[in-house]
């Protein structure tokens, strides 16, 4: 069921009506069955999916919390020396870390089988000429089950939690269950973690008129962004981005601000519709994006884009490797060389730029998603390196750190991870013979070539999104400041309803849905 | 005070709904233009008194005869509901829909839309549903003919499936914002411009020439409606040249009216008999008949139709009572005024047919 159709709006109407019916204490039951009959809505069959990662997840953890009071319960009984406990807690530890290996091993085994089979068979094909035979390997083309990527990554983040020991495992397998399948984050994230929304979830919650009012107007913005922009400029970033010997020269600029910005609109409209859908039942998700087109470097960008997406890598990925045996002997060896610069820095590069290729084929199973990933973990190595000489600069210029440089800072920030977005739809020698492009062919009068003429956006459409864009770089300017739902709130009763109207009126008429749209499918359920 | 909120929040949503409502109306086609079949259904409930004769069908009926001369020569009222590919479900629940209204002595069923079951094209649905009141035989009739991906909730919110026509605004959509004009004549859609009978696409075999069974369920919904109400079911196949008729289809009919006995008539079978000259009384090759082709099928349906019992030359007579009507409406007072109309939209298609070997308003340039 797609988050903006029909279908999804009577869904949630009437869940959230029977949510505030029920008495509380069931509140999280009847969320649970509504997020099953969500996700079966889809194809019954794949419910067998989630349902599979939440079972073995919820008693793999179990398992692993009970050697935690197994271990606790035979040192108070049996009440060993030091060293003895010390042995002991290693076993025990041995045999969780067992447990928590099996479970990601399963589930992410799942994915992998699921997602990059086709991945791997194609670079078989690839590898089969090579060898000097003939034929070819048959594809799967197994179909994913939606949010596969979102629900594996949220669940493997909880069992390895419990095995850090940050909290105690849930016993309940129901509610574990509703942790996993919570629908209006199950298929796009963001990806939360088990204490933070365990709270949430399973407290009861009365009717509150505000949050609920502040919910709707976050899913109608959602609604905004989606339809109005990001499915209004879709087909012509499509045709631009699938035809580079078409468009070429200043239409390479084009794609590449069109995709960056179908991009956002599409996934931070989405984000809008299902934490706005949440708060609606009371229950606060984290937030993924916080105005990433307002950052001064690529790092920082990508602190406030997909937060949840990098948060997990962060904690999950690069602090493991990075603090791991073999970069901490690899860093070694390096000093012992007499690299001591070196062997400070390779821990943190290598964890840098695993994190970098797993976000990359995470969010594509092809080579061109992983040279888009590795291409963002070089950048900022590189920009690392360089720091001194940035500092040096400011040193030198004290003056450059003006509000003009910064608004500088924020257009290059933006149009280099633009740059980057070209390796996702482009293949790599087709990146840099565009950019060459742009640069050597690329001129303004191109835009009125007849080319321009056949993306399909008339007149009606670019003042929508001149409009579209105007209000969202408004709204954009107003957060820095605080909620704009807050402040719209304190504003008379006329003025608030007027804005709100508008802007459903707005996306009622101007949106691209319905019949003729081949809209509705977000970018980021593929994953 | 207190009261001020809650009127404050009434007035805004009533303000709201009025501006929507506003929008709505102004993206919704006008059909007033090159295609105004859009509006055949909508112009029935417009009636002022009750009709003898139904007819119900798709192109091959609203093209291909004329009420206004059945009433001039025969004193038959009657009336089209017909639309641009209606298909045999959405003829039945017009014909519910109808009898809403008024209980007609005989219905008229055009059987080519034996042919198909589904829609292949929705605007086509939606020219046949969007001006069809409100009522379980509309809501019937959406949920039984509607393309996968038709939503009910955009035909009770036509905005929701035309509000993408805001690029494409014409000044027809404010001309007619209140309301669009009439079109058509009693459901008949006229045509004064001649275009011979031609070259047609030689028929093509097929592997089955069986109905779907869905249209023989609808058909024979139609009869048992008509059967339960006292109507006289008249089964009829119009004189177009194409798209083709087979003969199996034909042997199929023959037997169904034949088993229930049914009067069945194959206009093609007459055309000799009724008169027609494929060479002036056809607009499009021989697909439909124009006003001189559908004059000349009233002539030849009057003497049958008013063979059943109920359907009177109701010339000098005031109107019954019927469900939806006022009974005591002098009859030629109001069937006058559609002659006029009547005659009036044909002189002047003759004269600019006469001058510009086309008529502006169908000629697609």
């Amino acid at each position: 069921m797609s988050l903006v159709s029909y279908e999804f709006l009577a869904f949630f109407a009437i869940a959230a009506l029977l949510y505030y019916l029920v008495p509380g204490r069931f509140q999280w039951m009847l969320l649970l069955a509504v997020s099953i009959l969500f996700y079966a809505g889809g194809g019954a069959v794949y419910l067998l999916y989630p349902l599979a990662t939440a079972v073995s997840t919820w008693f793999l953890a179990l398992r692993i919390g009970k050697e935690d009071s197994v271990s606790k319960a035979y040192i108070q009984e049996h009440k060993p020396d030091k060293e003895q406990k010390k042995a002991y807690q290693a076993h025990i530890r041995k045999r969780k870390k067992r447990l928590m290996i099996a479970g990601i091993l399963l589930n992410f085994g799942i994915l992998a089988v699921l997602k990059y089979t086709d991945f791997f068979l194609q670079n078989l094909n690839l590898l089969i000429p090579l060898a000097g035979e003939d034929g070819s390997v048959w594809q799967a083309g197994w179909l994913l089950p939606l949010g596969i990527s979102y629900y594996t990554f949220q669940t493997m983040g909880y069992l390895i939690d419990v095995f850090r020991g940050r909290y105690k495992p849930e016993k309940n397998l129901f509610r574990f269950m509703l942790f996993v399948t919570y629908f209006p984050q199950m298929t796009s994230g963001p990806i939360s973690r088990f204490d933070l929304l365990r709270e949430e979830l399973f407290r009861e919650h009365a009717f509150d008129g505000t949050q609920f009012t502040f919910g709707l107007w976050r899913i109608l913005w959602g609604f905004f962004k989606k339809l109005v922009i990001a499915d209004r400029i879709a087909p012509a970033v499509a045709m631009i981005t699938s035809s580079p010997e078409t468009y070429d020269g200043i239409y390479v600029l084009l794609g590449m601000l069109g995709y960056t910005l179908r991009l956002y609109a599409d996934f931070s409209g989405c984000m809008d519709i299902v934490i706005g859908t949440s708060q609606c039942f009371g229950i606060r998700l984290p937030e993924n994006f916080q105005r990433p087109f307002g950052a001064k470097n690529l790092s920082e960008l990508w602190r406030r884009w997909h937060m949840t997406l990098t948060g997990w890598f962060r904690e999950y990925v690069f602090f493991p490797v990075s603090t791991s045996r073999f970069c901490r002997a690899v860093s070694h060896l390096a000093g012992k060389a007499g690299l001591k610069t070196l062997s400070k820095k390779l821990p943190v590069y290598t964890a840098n730029l695993i994190v970098w290729f797993v976000t990359g084929i995470w969010h594509g199973a092809a080579w061109n998603f992983v040279l888009w990933g590795l291409a963002n973990g070089i950048v900022m190595m590189v920009s690392q390196e360089f720091a001194e000489l940035y500092r040096g600069f400011h040193r030198r210029f004290p003056k450059a750190d003006g509000s003009v440089y910064g608004a500088f800072q924020k257009v290059r920030t933006g149009l280099l991870f633009s740059v980057l977005l070209m390796f996702q739809y482009y293949s790599f020698g087709t990146v840099f013979a565009m950019l060459g492009s742009l640069i050597t062919t690329g001129r303004l009068s191109q835009l009125y070539d007849g080319r321009f003429a056949e993306l399909g956006l008339a007149g009606a459409d670019l003042a929508v999104l001149a409009a579209g864009l105007i209000l969202m770089l408004a709204v954009s300017v107003l957060q820095e400041s605080g909620s704009v739902r807050k402040r719209l709130a304190e504003r008379p009763l006329v003025l608030r309803y007027t804005a709100v109207f508008l802007l459903f009126a707005a996306i009622l008429v101007t949106g691209c849905y319905g019949r003729g749209y081949d809209a509705s499918r977000f970018i980021y359920n593929q994953f | 005070m207190r009261w001020k909120k809650p009127v404050c929040v009434l007035l805004l949503a009533a303000a709201g709904a009025a501006v929507i409502a506003g929008l709505q109306r102004l993206v919704e086609p006008k059909y007033m233009g090159l295609v105004v079949e859009g509006n055949f259904t909508s112009e029935y409930y417009e009636e002022t008194t009750p009709h003898d004769v139904i007819f119900l069908g798709n192109c091959e009926v609203y093209e291909n005869i004329s009420p206004i001369v059945l009433w001039r020569e025969f004193g038959i009222t009657s009336y089209i509901r017909g639309n641009a590919q209606q298909l045999i479900a959405q003829s039945y629940y017009l014909l519910e829909d109808t009898l809403a209204y008024e209980t007609p002595a005989a219905v008229v069923f055009n059987v080519s839309a034996m042919q198909q079951f589904e829609q292949d094209n929705e605007s086509y649905n939606r020219m046949t549903m969007d001006g069809m009141r409100w009522s379980s035989s509309k809501w019937n009739a959406i949920r039984a003919t509607r393309m996968e991906d038709e939503h009910i909730i955009e035909y009770i919110f036509p905005i929701l499936r035309f509000h993408s026509r805001f690029k494409e605004l014409e000044p027809d959509d404010l001309k007619y914002f209140m309301g669009s004009g009439k079109v058509a004549h009693n459901g008949y859609y006229l045509r004064a411009d001649v275009r011979p009978a031609g070259d047609l696409p030689v028929e093509r075999r097929r592997s089955d020439y069986s109905f779907d069974p869905r249209c023989w369920e609808y058909l024979e919904k139609i009869r048992t409606l008509c059967e339960q109400n006292g109507i006289r079911l008249v089964l009829m196949k119009a004189p177009s040249l194409y798209p083709a008729w087979y003969d199996q289809w034909e042997v199929q009919i023959e037997e169904y009216a034949a088993e229930h006995d049914l009067t069945y008539v194959n206009c093609l079978e007459v055309s000799d008999d009724i008169g027609i000259d494929f060479s002036t009384d056809t607009y499009d090759a021989g697909l439909h008949m124009n006003v001189y082709g559908a004059e000349k099928m009233a002539r030849y349906w009057g003497p049958i139709l008013l063979e059943i019992p109920g359907v009177e030359d109701r010339r000098g007579t005031v109107s019954g009572a019927a469900r939806g009507y006022k009974a005591g409406i002098g009859l030629d007072t109001v069937w006058q005024e559609k002659c006029d109309f009547y005659d009036r939209m044909k002189a002047s298609q003759e004269e600019e047919f006469a001058r510009l070997g086309y008529i502006k308003q169908f000629y697609i340039q």
